[in-house]
């Protein structure tokens, strides 16, 4: 999963506030938008927005001895089981509850969420365009989460890049190249990640046939 | 309803699993091995401070955070939850 796992300060106030403002209002369109959505499915909406955002918050915390250390946040599953709308939501909440405490700045929350958002929106729509390619559910699952989770680091590169790091005298190009570096092990986890959702979402398909198609109705 | 394609579904899976695996194994190795701040530090640049001591866990797997932190906002979460689950 990518996440910006730098310190506060690491960005202007200036960017700070603007990757912030940015996820304000993609979070409030999430919420004006589950306010439809709450009418109809209370209590299912609800239940799966309360299990991932456990579920996501404690795996987040793990820190995986894979090529170093490396976490995982299941924000493509999330993304899946709730649709993009819930799962911003979600991610902006296991953002909030990370920072509270110690894990990332505060003045991360914006800028993470929105890459968060990007990975739960890339992979719900690559999820459900991929039903025409007529793919098993395990492998529609997997592949949702790889772009998901590339493009979720494409979005921290950018963000990045933008903002500019304070202090230091690496200029952007060579910026890029350590980050697409990260990127790179990054989507080592990426694997480990798609196999698991595509596990996870087979056996709910299995047992709780429902919850898939929850997500499948709501955008 | 519509049939699915066991075959081409694995196939189309493995190889991208395959491929992303390979980058990352490269990506690593250019790297070098390293921690996940400070990979991020070296990845833009920023000076690391002294290594801090961090306990070994449980087969390697650590907790991120302040141990204190988690009752603090377990303890707020439940306070807040009573409150709501009262006033309903």
């Amino acid at each position: 999963m990518a996440h910006i796992h730098l310190e506060d300060g690491a960005f202007s106030f200036q960017w700070i506030s603007i990757w912030w403002t940015l996820a304000i209002i993609l979070v409030c369109l999430c919420m004006y938008w589950m306010k439809n959505v709450k009418k109809s499915n209370d209590n299912k909406v609800l239940t799966i927005a309360g299990m991932c955002t456990a579920a996501s918050f404690a795996i987040f915390q793990v820190n995986i001895p894979l090529f170093g250390g490396v976490h995982m946040n299941l924000t493509p599953l999330i993304g899946i089981l709730g649709g993009p709308a819930v799962g911003g939501i979600i991610v902006f909440i296991v953002n909030i509850l990370s920072a509270a405490i110690g894990h990332g700045g505060w003045g991360m929350i914006g800028a993470n969420t929105l890459v968060n958002i990007t990975e739960v929106s890339v992979a719900y729509f690559t999820y459900r365009g991929l039903i025409k390619a007529k793919l098993s559910l395990f492998s529609r699952a997997g592949i949702a989460t790889l772009a998901g989770l590339l493009l979720g680091n494409v979005t921290m590169i950018v963000i990045i890049l933008v903002s500019g790091i304070q202090g230091v005298t690496q200029s952007r190009m060579d910026i890029l190249y350590g980050l697409s570096l990260l990127a790179g092990v990054n989507m080592g986890v990426a694997v480990i990640e798609a196999v698991l959702t595509g596990y996870v979402v087979s056996y709910i398909r299995k047992v709780r046939p429902d919850m898939l198609s929850e997500a499948e109705t709501l955008v | 309803m519509y049939e699915i394609d066991r075959k081409k579904s694995m196939l189309l899976f493995g190889f991208l699993v395959l491929a992303v695996a390979g980058l990352s194994l490269i990506a690593y190795h250019v790297s070098g091995h390293m921690g996940i701040e400070e990979r991020f530090n070296s990845a833009v640049g920023i000076e690391s401070g002294p290594e801090k001591e961090e306990s070994s866990g449980i087969f390697g797997f650590n907790i991120e955070g302040n141990p204190l932190y988690y009752a603090v906002i377990l303890v707020a979460l439940i306070i807040s939850c009573l409150i709501i689950h009262i006033k309903k």
